[in-house]
């Protein structure tokens, strides 16, 4: 029973919903035919509300569907019996019981009939046909009204919105390089260039209506260029030649509608060819022998095209003024390449090199640009052909050089060999250390000995005791002569003979007194510098020093003999304190020794500035005198000061009062000129600052961008010291106050 | 109207819960009863433990009140956000007699109204309080004790309104289990910072307001934001500079372009001739033909000078510059004047070098009571009725000549910062300010004296100070929060009321208020008091019977 009755619920309700299709449908349709023709949406949905009422009233949707659905099942199953009435019986007798347990057993397993009505087409095909004029109509309209007038967005437009500033709908860029880069034209809506400069662009600007608009193009400097309005687009062709900024301004009866953003024009140069020679030697020598042909080779590229190259070659021959050059250019093969490695053979026999000439070369080469090309050329290599037929100065001056002493002692150097000694005493043998004092103890003896000449003290070997020089020192001439032997013009060696003799002729002094004819006894060192000493056989009474310096001398030597003397123990350390007096008492002397002249020269008296100043005459004299100036200057810290108050001040979706926008401006103006010299490195602050005055909002991560970058511009240089909290309280009490706490 | 209370009253009132309850056993009783196949012995089981249950739910609508003695001699209150284990260790340390949390003692206030009267010291530990509580403690002895959870600020300040070029402070205290770092953030340039070592920390932050306007600032924790730290920094006044010359140089000439360049009014006024002054105005002021100087830069041969010691008198600052012998200058100084200047050689040079391009004269300035000085330079100024300030220091357009102008910016913009005398209209408040909290607010220096004053689209009444008759100060409370305008020009920031820092402020203003009321007089004694069971035990106590009753059928036995 159950199976029957499931199956009549299972008809209605299909039947119920083939109905709302069909209502669905028609009413879609005249929703859609209606909106094609009428532009108010109540309407055309009201419209398809009807529709849909008509056509549920036509479907009886909203009907019991009972009867209609056991008509239909009769139709369709045989086995009902035309008995399905029988269900609708409130208290069916016996008959009727059994005609109806026998449907239930009949129907058991019959499924569920589909009905659908066969004119659920109609709807369907209404549909089609509205869809169809629903697109197809606006394509014919458009066509239609295409031909009699040009520009159908100002004719889409009502008269009001006519009357309303136009706005900005698109914008297009075209970019197009120079023919001979090759490169492709680019073009989209990106109002950022970038490209080679000479490149074409093209601006192509759209709004919703153009009257009374005048579109420009406006660098930072404010400087304008008008579009040119074909037809409803504003056009604008130009050649990139150098890097800037640049923003799209509209003005519509005088007064500006729409500010672009900044956006960045950069002319990206074509880069001269490029020629890596193979050879790093500049300078190269020649010889007989080499081979008379040079191979030379370099790596020559471009950013496009290199069109040519070659090799300029100057010969030079002859010295000083007779020199003559002969330059021949050298053309390389290869043309039009983007990069390649070149080598060419320098023929020198062709060239006519000979010993002694010099050969200049470099490469060149020239790209594709037009109309000028880039010429690039390398650097400048030479080669010069060794004459080995002439010897050179240079070389004889550097013989002279050897000849210099390897070594002199001065006291400050045995102070030196003493540290030094004592430095390294502990890593060294304990003989090597003592030798090493008792001749560092020699060296200062031959210093003592020096010096102690010019006191007229007498020789080593005049004292009576031992000779102190080593055996090998005294063994010809004596210890003196050697250690000076370096420093003395000893032209005449080994002849000592004449000595006494032959004087110099300059010095016309007589040295009569002095002891002749007994060589033994004579001081040798005192006899070579008998001629530069003024030593008139008695030391002490030698007039070159005067007293003070000779007591310093004399002291310094005192020092002298007692570091020789703990040298000469192997004990440097105790010697040190010695040799330093020494030489501190060695460069007084030498202090004292000079002598300075005080120049003498007018000394005026002073002025007495108090009496003197403003007691001028002042007859020609204007008394009036005072000049008012003023700095206008822009003061950029107070504005970025300003703008960072704003940038915190503006909340979302709020606009900027006209103030706070020219603040902004003036701000923008001055960042982009700053822009321009640092190479758009700040770019993003001011592309932000354009987005605040065109009143759109900042993100939380723009702001912190803008607010970070702007900071280093406060210049705040105010050190950070004590609070400065202006606050005025009571004179009287605070001048008891300030009196009463010192 | 009568019957509407009525029955609100009945509604409130538990009476209306008790008659449903019964109902609720009746109903429960019958159904019982009614279904018959039962036996007996599981029918009595089950009335029983519906009765139990049923029992349980009365007791917990009834509260039932436990009573026991205790001492409120000292009556520890908390705030629920304060930690049990803390809780304890004040007890302890206090040795209070009884804890009692906020709820516990509304209750309790609603039991006995007098209540309160028996109380002895009051402990206020944390600061959550509801303002019903607050209001119910006057006339008590109360000792507030603070709870702060760690990384928590406890502590905070700066100053609502500020110039440009003023300093800003923010100082505050905060706890800290672990080492962090604590930076003042403007976006994300870091003005200050400090590493918080463990344990409480006080912290001190400070730079130039670099802003005009609102300017939002923040204090991060190891970048996490703690708390945005919103200023206003107004357009600082130009200071009206004169400088009196004995003859034209070179260092006074760039010092007032600089201060042109500043934005200052500078007035030069120079003796070229016996009899003839010129006069230099920068920067002029259209209108206003007087004059009025703020600093007078000179000569110390000028502090004689009549317009010196009219500046000295009313306050304004005086700056010495080109001082050639300090010793006579110094002197001049001090007879003038009034001050103390102390000077010492230091260097039988003709002058020192202090940096590059720098050079000062050989002399020290020992130190004075009054006397601040500026930087590390041998600058300092001493505090009279007006400042007067010495500069030790040769020359210093060098600096500037040789490129290093942020020396000589440093230099200068110090000098000026301390020498800068009281402006005019200056508006103090301290941050931060709280909605519905009540905030002072201090007009220093009016330059028009008014008795009213407009704020957040209200206007208040001004009140003279007693001490000082050039400051108006008023209290007011805010109600908005956000941006708040103030007079015609400023704005001041009204945080959202939130966190230990706002009830911690509202505390501190109940107890400065309390102050005035405080009555010692305390029934010290013990008396009785009532609990009641927790919530937590009714709920394990009913769902125990629940379980029980759930159970029950699904047992055979």
């Amino acid at each position: 029973m159950n199976q029957v009755k499931h199956i009549i619920s299972g008809v209605r309700y299909q039947l119920y919903a083939t109905a709302l299709l069909a209502c669905s449908l028609t009413a879609l349709s005249v929703f859609l035919l209606l909106s094609v023709f009428i532009h108010s949406l109540p309407l055309v949905i009201i419209g398809s509300i009807i529709a849909f009422g008509i056509s549920a009233y036509y479907t009886r949707l909203f009907t019991d569907k009972q009867n209609d659905a056991i008509r239909l099942i009769h139709e369709k199953i045989d086995d009902t019996e035309y008995s399905l009435q029988l269900l609708t019986v409130n208290e069916p007798n016996i008959a009727e019981q059994l005609q109806l347990e026998r449907l239930a057993a009949k129907l058991s397993n019959q499924k569920t009939p589909a009905v659908i009505n066969s004119r659920l087409w109609i709807p369907v095909i209404a549909l089609a046909l509205s869809l169809g004029i629903y697109f197809g109509y606006p394509l014919i309209r458009q066509n239609q009204s295409a031909n009699p007038a040009v520009g159908s967005t100002t004719n889409n437009l009502s008269p009001e919105e006519l009357a309303k500033p136009p706005v900005f709908s698109s914008a297009k860029l075209t970019i197009t390089p120079p023919a001979y880069t090759g490169l492709p034209v680019k073009s989209g809506e990106d109002l950022n260039a970038s490209a080679i400069s000479g490149s074409t662009l093209k601006w192509q600007v759209e709004f919703n209506h153009t009257n009374d608009l005048a579109l420009k193009l406006s660098n930072n400097r404010g400087e304008e260029l008008t579009f040119k309005k074909t037809a409803e687009t504003f056009e604008y062709t130009d050649i990139l030649q150098s890097t800037g900024l640049y923003a799209i301004k509209a003005y519509w009866r005088d007064s500006l509608v729409y500010q672009s953003d900044y956006y960045r024009l950069e002319a990206i140069p074509d880069l001269a060819p490029k020629i890596d020679p193979a050879s790093k030697e500049l300078y190269k020598f020649h010889f007989l022998k080499d081979p008379k042909t040079i191979q030379v080779s370099a790596r020559i590229s471009d950013d496009f095209l290199v069109t040519q190259a070659f090799i300029i070659a100057t010969v030079a021959r002859g010295s000083g003024e007779n020199v003559k050059f002969r330059e021949i250019k050298l053309p390389i093969s290869q043309a039009n390449f983007k990069e390649t490695t070149v080598t060419k053979s320098i023929d020198l026999k062709a060239l006519n090199f000979a010993p002694g000439d010099e050969l200049y070369y470099y490469w060149g080469a020239f790209d594709n640009k037009k109309p000028e090309p880039n010429y690039t050329k390398s650097d400048t290599y030479f080669i010069v052909y060794k004459d080995t037929s002439k010897t050179e100065e240079a070389e004889m001056a550097t013989m002279a050089m050897n000849i210099l002493p390897e070594y002199f002692r001065s006291q400050r150097q045995i102070i030196i060999d003493t540290e030094k000694l004592i430095a390294k005493s502990k890593k060294i043998t304990q003989k090597e250390f003592n030798s090493t004092s008792n001749e560092i103890g020699f060296d200062q003896k031959a210093l003592r000995l020096r010096y102690g000449q010019y006191l007229g003290e007498e020789f080593e070997n005049s004292i009576g005791g031992g000779n102190p020089l080593p055996e090998e020192a005294t063994g010809g001439s004596n210890m003196g002569s050697d250690l000076l032997k370096g420093f003395v013009h000893a032209h005449d060696e080994g002849e000592h003979d004449h000595e006494d003799g032959a004087k110099p002729q300059g010095h016309d002094h007589d040295h009569g007194s002095a002891p002749k004819g007994n060589p033994d006894n004579e001081d040798p060192l005192a006899a070579i510098l008998k001629d530069y000493v003024h030593s008139h056989d008695d030391g002490e009474a030698n007039t070159f020093y005067e007293q003070s310096t000779r007591s310093l001398l004399k002291m310094a030597l005192e020092q002298m003999w007692q570091s020789e003397l703990h040298l000469r123990l192997y004990e440097p350390e105790k010697a040190l304190p010695f040799e330093k007096k020494a030489l501190e008492f060695l460069k007084s002397a030498q202090q004292k020794a000079r002598t300075f002249v005080k120049k003498t020269s007018f000394d005026p008296p002073p002025i007495k500035e108090k009496e003197k100043r403003m007691t001028g005459e002042l007859n020609k004299f204007n008394e009036a005198f005072s000049y008012e100036k003023s700095f206008s200057q822009q003061q950029v810290e107070r504005l970025v000061a300003e703008v960072l108050g704003i940038v915190d001040t503006k909340v979302d979706a709020q606009k900027l009062n006209g103030i706070q926008k020219q603040k902004v401006l003036m701000l923008g103006s001055y960042m982009s000129s700053k822009v321009m010299n640092s190479k758009l490195t700040d770019w993003s602050v001011l592309s932000l600052l354009q987005k605040l005055i065109n009143d759109k909002d900042l993100s939380a991560d723009e702001k912190a961008t803008l607010k970070t970058r702007l900071y280093q511009l406060t210049g705040m240089s105010v050190p950070k010291g004590s609070l400065n909290t202006s606050y005025e309280g009571n004179k009287k009490l605070e001048k008891a106050f300030w009196k009463n706490i010192q | 109207m009568t019957f509407t209370v009525l029955i609100l009253s009945v509604l409130q009132s538990k009476w209306l819960l008790y008659l449903c309850l019964g109902i609720v056993l009746l109903m429960q009783l019958w159904l019982l009863l009614r279904s018959a196949n039962l036996t007996k012995k599981r029918l009595w089981i089950r009335v029983c433990l519906n009765v139990l249950v049923w029992l349980v739910v009365f007791l917990f609508v009834f509260q039932p009140e436990l009573t026991y003695t205790s001492q409120t001699n000292k009556v520890i209150l908390t705030d629920s956000n304060v930690p049990k284990t803390y809780v304890q260790k004040v007890k302890d340390s206090v040795r209070a007699g009884e804890v009692l949390s906020n709820a516990e003692f509304i209750r309790l206030i609603g039991k006995n109204p007098h209540f309160i009267d028996q109380l002895g010291h009051i402990f206020l530990l944390g600061q959550n309080f509801s303002s019903e509580t607050l209001g119910r403690l006057s006339q008590k002895n109360l000792t507030w004790l603070p709870y702060f959870s760690a990384e928590q600020l406890q502590d905070l300040h700066w100053n609502g309104i500020v110039k440009k070029g003023d300093i800003q402070e923010v100082n505050g205290k905060i706890a800290v289990g672990d080492t962090h770092i604590l930076r003042l953030k403007y976006a994300n340039k870091v003005l200050d910072s400090l590493v918080l070592e463990k344990g409480l920390n006080a912290f001190h932050f400070s730079f130039p307001a670099f802003t005009i306007g609102r300017t939002e600032t923040t204090l991060t924790l190891d970048n996490e934001p703690l708390q945005h730290i919103h200023f206003y920094s107004h357009t600082p006044q130009p200071f009206n500079v004169l400088f009196i010359l004995q003859n034209p140089d070179f260092e006074s000439k760039n010092l007032s372009e600089w201060l042109g360049k500043n934005n200052h009014r500078v007035e030069i006024i120079t003796t070229i001739a016996k009899d003839a002054q010129s006069k230099v105005s920068i920067n002029k002021a259209s209108q206003s033909k007087t004059f009025n100087a703020d600093v007078v830069i000179t000569d110390p041969t000028n502090a004689t000078h009549a317009l010196v010691k009219k500046a000295v008198n009313e306050g304004k600052s005086v700056l010495f510059i080109n001082a050639m012998a300090p010793e006579q200058d110094t002197k001049v100084i001090n007879q003038a004047l009034g001050t103390n200047w102390r000077i010492k050689r230091t260097s039988n040079e003709q002058s020192v070098n202090i940096a590059d391009n720098l050079s000062a004269l050989p002399y020290t300035l020992e130190t004075s009571l009054n006397q601040q000085s500026v930087g590390t330079y041998p600058i300092a100024i001493q505090k009279k009725v007006g400042k007067i300030g010495l500069s030790l220091l040769n020359e210093t357009f060098p600096l500037k000549l040789s490129g290093d102008s942020l020396t000589y910016n440093k230099i200068w913009a110090s000098v000026l910062q301390q020498l800068s005398p009281a402006q005019s209209d200056n508006v103090l408040i301290q941050a931060p300010v709280f909605v519905n909290t009540q905030t002072s607010v201090t007009i220093n220096n009016p330059s028009v004296t008014t008795n009213k004053i407009t704020l957040a689209g209200d206007t208040t009444q001004l009140s003279q100070s007693a001490v000082n008759p050039l400051s108006f100060s008023t209290d007011y409370i805010f109600r908005q929060s956000g941006w708040q305008t103030l007079q015609d020009s400023l704005n001041i920031f009204v945080d959202e009321a939130s966190g230990g820092l706002q009830q911690s402020k509202q505390i501190q203003q109940m107890l400065l208020a309390h102050q005035k009321f405080e009555n010692n007089s305390s029934v010290a004694s013990a008396q009785v008091l009532t609990t009641t069971l927790p919530d937590w035990l009714w709920y394990v106590l009913i769902i125990l019977g629940l379980a029980a009753l759930w159970l029950e059928p699904k047992l055979s036995f």
